[in-house]
């Protein structure tokens, strides 16, 4: 349980903030649009299970991982990153990061286009920058869209299974050394399909449901306090 | 050339940045961005190329320097990829096909028939969207076994033909956007309800469920979970599910893992970049539902 609140508490926010800023980046008059847009949207079409594996030989040990080679090709220390207990669930974020943006880019860019442009002309008029419109306008009026990616990145990484499941399985049962990266769905799987305890597993979906349907109720009184436009 | 780009710019997109290095920035920015994108599947692709030798050769390189395709005959040659992916083909085509016609019906029936507790049906559909996967998974594998569904393609597909709730939602959105008199003027001209269904409301809302279909399918084609807890032979076995056993066994020879996530992941991208403007239609889509 602690372990799936640090995995949503570091996945949401990284996730939305990078997100975001994309998403702004990419409603700029740019060139190459589309390709960026599909480039980040790769993943999104990928299967976890895929992206798990392609991931979890990025990260393999000091020797052969593309990730550890570039860090010490940039002056860093290799990292143990699946073998250890203190990078296993970082681990797990980083690729989860990687693997949501796109699809949160998609949902901010619609939320971008809504905002009116004479919004913007006026600013502009009144000679607001571009921090000054990027804080004033934008942010206040992408809020309904800002609280609803959030919210779906919380349903969706509260449920994270497939990840802990490829990435930590093996040897040592789910969840990585000493339990590291054991999420609470992963614990559901590990209860209800190996160690069959049914009951304890339903128990556990129940609480899970109750924690998703609270949050979506709160997701719910935020979306009425909307601005005025 | 520079003024016009701008003031064009000024209409369409929100705010224009205008200072060269702010906009040299921002393509960095976005460069960056996609290469941390493309090289784990730049990655993947070397990988499942390389020799052995090659694979163990340090510092590892992205230059393959000879090349291999020994890595996919092992892959084919050791386990049944083709049957795997012929096993994923069936089970979400046929879920996908089955959802599109039955989605739309039921669109069809909300949005334009009245009927005794229609709005309360429909709210219940609704409200389905709102339980997680998890709460079903234990009941829904304990009825697919005393069905004797374990290991079939019944027990993959039957259950999943059920999640229609997003579907039924969206296509009801649509046809009620279609106008009465449309419906009226068929209905005068004769046709009987399932001919409006095929002749008026079809291709009306076709994009729908261009988008819907495409949708079902890459969900259902990446899904694992449920594959997963149902299946337990080998010659079942979707193409997610193989992958996963592959990297479990054959871990360590990194070259047929990475071709293994070749195959898996090349039909999804084929779909996604013939159908890209379905897919983002709707994720946008999705957004607009909260």
């Amino acid at each position: 349980m602690g372990n799936t609140i640090l995995y949503v508490v570091g996945c949401v926010p990284i996730g939305i903030c990078i997100s975001l800023l994309l998403a702004v980046a990419i409603n700029q008059k740019i060139k190459f649009k589309n390709f960026f847009k599909s480039i980040f949207f790769l993943p999104t079409v990928t299967a976890i299970v895929a992206v798990s594996v392609i991931w979890k030989w990025l990260y393999a040990g000091e020797k052969y991982g593309l990730l550890n080679f570039l860090l010490i090709k940039f002056g860093g220390q290799p990292i143990d990153w699946m073998a250890s207990p203190t990078w296993t669930l970082p681990s797990i974020i980083i690729m989860s990061v990687w693997a949501g943006v796109g699809y949160n880019m998609i949902l901010f860019l619609a939320g971008l286009q809504t905002i009116p442009q004479a919004m913007y002309e006026a600013s502009e008029i009144d000679g607001a920058g571009f921090w000054k419109r990027f804080f004033n306008i934008t942010l206040p009026l992408l809020k309904p869209t800002i609280v609803f990616v959030a919210m779906m990145s919380f349903i969706f990484s509260f449920q994270v299974f497939e990840q802990v499941y490829i990435m930590t399985g093996g040897q040592s049962g789910i969840g990585g050394v000493l339990n590291s990266a054991l999420t609470i769905v992963a614990y559901l799987y590990d209860m209800g399909f190996q160690k069959f305890q049914m009951g304890y597993a339903s128990a556990l979906a129940y609480i899970i449901f109750l924690l998703i349907f609270m949050m979506t109720m709160l997701n719910k009184r935020l979306m009425k306090t909307n601005v005025e436009y | 050339m520079v003024m016009t780009d701008i003031e064009t710019g000024l209409r369409r997109e929100g705010f224009v940045i205008k200072t060269p290095i702010c906009r040299l920035l921002i393509y960095l920015f976005l460069i960056a961005g996609a290469l941390t994108m493309a090289l784990p599947y730049l990655w993947m692709f070397v990988t499942s190329i390389k020799p052995l030798s090659e694979i163990q050769s340090y510092p590892p390189s992205f230059v393959v320097k000879n090349p291999t395709l020994k890595p996919y005959r092992d892959l084919f040659r050791m386990i049944p990829m083709v049957r795997y992916l012929l096993n994923s083909l069936f089970v979400a085509g046929s879920i996908t096909l089955f959802n599109v016609f039955a989605t739309s019906l039921a669109g069809f029936a909300f949005a334009k028939h009245k009927f005794w507790g229609r709005d309360q049906l429909f709210f219940i559909f609704l409200g389905s969207l709102m339980i997680p996967w998890q709460v079903n998974i234990i009941p829904g594998f304990i009825i697919v076994k005393n069905l004797g569904w374990l290991n079939t393609y019944r027990g993959l597909i039957i259950p999943s033909m059920a999640w229609c709730a997003f579907g039924i939602f969206l296509s009801r959105q649509y046809i009620y956007s279609i106008p009465d008199d449309l419906i009226d003027a068929a209905k005068i001209d004769g046709c009987s309800e399932f001919t409006i269904y095929r002749k008026v409301i079809l291709p009306l809302i076709k994009p729908v469920l261009a988008t819907l279909a495409i949708f079902t399918f890459l969900q259902q084609w990446n899904n694992f979970v449920w594959p997963l807890v149902i299946i337990h032979t080998s010659s079942m076995r979707t193409v997610p599910l193989a992958l996963s056993v592959l990297a479990g066994q054959f871990g360590s020879n990194f070259a047929m893992v990475m071709a293994g996530a070749v195959i898996a992941t090349l039909p999804m991208l084929v779909v996604y970049l013939l159908f890209q403007k379905y897919v983002i239609q709707g994720i946008a889509m999705t957004g607009l539902e909260g």
